[in-house]
């Protein structure tokens, strides 16, 4: 039994990470209608920026601030000079030039950091918290607070601000949004900025959390797209089911039938859903 | 046009008799991408639907080749099921999976495609992560030049027929209003499923003819999801050249990824990112661009 409820712990940790992790994702799927295949690659870029200011000594609060505002200069760049280009042409033209950016920033990162597992142990994460008989890591636990407070974050400012009300307007209904006198290509450029950051700042925990490489993109696009099957699109709780359905299926999978069998439970989990709810559980728009 | 690509064909024949291992090997992996994206074809040019993961039934007719010729079947058994076991796969699964659209579609099949990459190599029965190391006489490259060359020869002429006959006509209706096709009455399910298995078998076959012409497999090699990338960026570029636009263009990337990769080891990646955006950016509509 305890073991069950570890498990339940590990999964509910791992959750709240998917859950930031994914948020990007589904903030351009949900408002644009991009499936950004490159994603993985943005939150790799991320991990190697904090690893890199970590080894310069930068302090870490700094070298987040830093990486969230490139994610924020980029995302823009993105929008500006790339998506808006293929915009109104056939969705698959925007799914082979994001995977063209993907094997482009893969193929960058390993020329700059070549393909050995990288991690990052902050002296200060390091031991675990322990309740009664089960064990919490402060880097789960630290990454989990962080990820859960960047939620909600989130969510204020799309319900409580103008620009987050715009953009949820233009996910819900663009022509309608545009008769109110909403930009939509503004409001594009706004959501792919704040998901490039979110993208990058998930980057910067992932190295925390785990090793990593420069062709590790793929398996993180995956999990951001699985939750925003099985969750929908377009709301927090749905972000935050999918996330753990995603985290429940990965922790008891990897313990009862071994680590190889992780990502083929969750693609059969993926497929089932896209065949029986392709709009996720709870999906709705921005609404 | 036509006479010239029968003399293309033609002379490809004499190939292998007069060229040196280097230039048939790259003709033999011209002749493979563009076989299997004339097979992608029939679904996403014909119907309309992007089978991103179709690179499934090129490992699975890989894998029933390896592993049948592996406990010393008939190499022409080996290539018959690799034939025959993708369509019965695909009957399965893909009915229900063709009731998707567009990119869940997409992205659908090519989870389906990942997560038999990770079965099989979970399954020590079919090698494993080690995979398959096969034992073959020496011209088995040969042979597979001339099963990649009738497979694409097949192809080409089921393109060209697609294109003139009333068959190919109704597809064309079924892609562009299903609503309407219907109210004229066309049953749907004939079509779409003759589709797919002519999909399925071909690429199956495809598998088999690459394990034998590369005689070691293994799971991230057969279900590679670059293979798709690279098979949809050829067909979006021949949009609307579906009969010749498929061939050159992987005539023409063949060449060029090859060159790419043997004079810079280091940069080919970045390159061949850089020239897949910009290629999609400058011809998002394919390069003989009609305005409808």
């Amino acid at each position: 039994m305890e073991i069950i409820l570890q498990l339940l712990i590990d999964a509910l940790l791992l959750a709240g990470y998917y859950a930031l992790l994914s948020s990007g994702f589904s903030l351009i799927w949900g408002v644009s209608g991009i499936i950004n295949l490159a994603y993985g690659s943005f939150v790799l870029v991320g991990a190697y920026m904090i690893y890199t200011f970590h080894l310069l000594g930068m302090n870490t609060f700094l070298a987040f601030l830093l990486t969230v505002a490139f994610g924020l200069v980029c995302g823009a760049i993105l929008q500006r000079l790339l998506f808006n280009k293929l915009m109104g042409y056939e969705p698959f033209t925007l799914l082979v030039l994001t995977f063209g950016f993907d094997i482009l920033l893969s193929n960058l990162l390993n020329l700059f950091f070549k393909a050995d597992v990288r991690s990052l142990n902050l002296e200060s994460l390091s031991g675990s918290f322990f309740v009664s008989y089960f064990v919490l890591p402060y880097n789960k636990l630290i990454v989990f607070l962080l990820s859960v407070s960047t939620i909600v974050a989130l969510q204020l400012f799309l319900k409580g601000t103008w620009t987050g009300r715009a953009i949820r307007a233009v996910s819900f209904d663009k022509v309608g949004a545009e008769l109110c006198g909403i930009n939509p290509s503004r409001i594009y450029t706004i959501s792919t900025s704040i998901a490039t950051a979110l993208a990058m700042l998930s980057g910067g925990f992932y190295a925390l959390l785990q090793g990593f490489t420069p062709f590790a993109s793929g398996g993180i696009t995956l999990k951001a797209f699985f939750v925003c099957v099985v969750g929908g699109l377009g709301n927090v709780h749905g972000l935050l089911l999918g996330s753990f359905v995603l985290a429940l299926s990965e922790v008891f999978s990897g313990f009862y039938l071994g680590e190889g069998w992780k990502l083929v439970v969750s693609l059969a989990i993926l497929v089932l859903f896209l065949l029986w709810k392709p709009h996720g559980v709870a999906g709705v728009k921005y609404a | 046009m036509l006479r010239f690509a029968l003399l293309v064909f033609a002379l490809s024949l004499f190939f292998p008799l007069f060229a040196n291992p280097y230039w048939l090997r790259l003709l033999s992996s011209a002749f493979l991408l563009s076989s299997l994206s004339y097979a992608h074809n029939l679904l996403f040019y014909q119907l309309g639907y992007p089978a991103f993961g179709g690179i499934a039934f090129f490992g699975l007719g890989a894998y029933t080749f390896s592993f049948l010729y592996s406990q010393n079947f008939p190499l022409m058994l080996s290539l018959l099921s690799s034939v025959l076991v993708p369509p019965l796969f695909s009957l399965i699964l893909l009915p229900i999976m063709l009731r998707l659209k567009s990119h869940y579609f997409a992205v659908g099949t090519l989870a389906l495609q990942v997560m038999l990459m990770e079965i099989v190599e979970n399954i020590e029965l079919f090698g494993g992560t080690k995979g398959y190391a096969l034992n073959l006489s020496y011209n088995a490259n040969i042979i597979a030049y001339y099963l990649f060359l009738l497979a694409l020869l097949s192809l080409f002429l089921l393109t060209l027929f697609l294109e003139k006959s009333p068959f190919g006509k109704t597809l064309k209706a079924l892609k562009e209003d299903e609503t309407a096709s219907l109210t004229l009455g066309i049953n749907p399910i004939p079509y779409k499923l003759s589709m797919l298995l002519l999909m399925s078998m071909s690429l199956g076959f495809l598998g088999g003819a690459f394990s034998l012409w590369s005689a070691y497999i293994d799971a991230p090699t057969v279900f590679n999801p670059l293979l798709s990338v690279k098979i949809f960026f050829i067909l979006i570029l021949s949009m609307n050249f579906p009969i010749y636009g498929p061939f050159s263009w992987s005539l023409f990337f063949e060449v060029l990824f090859e060159t790419l990769w043997s004079n810079f080891p280091q940069a080919h990646g970045v390159l061949l990112g850089l020239g897949i955006m910009l290629l999609i950016l400058i011809f998002p509509k394919g390069l003989r661009w009609r305005k409808s």
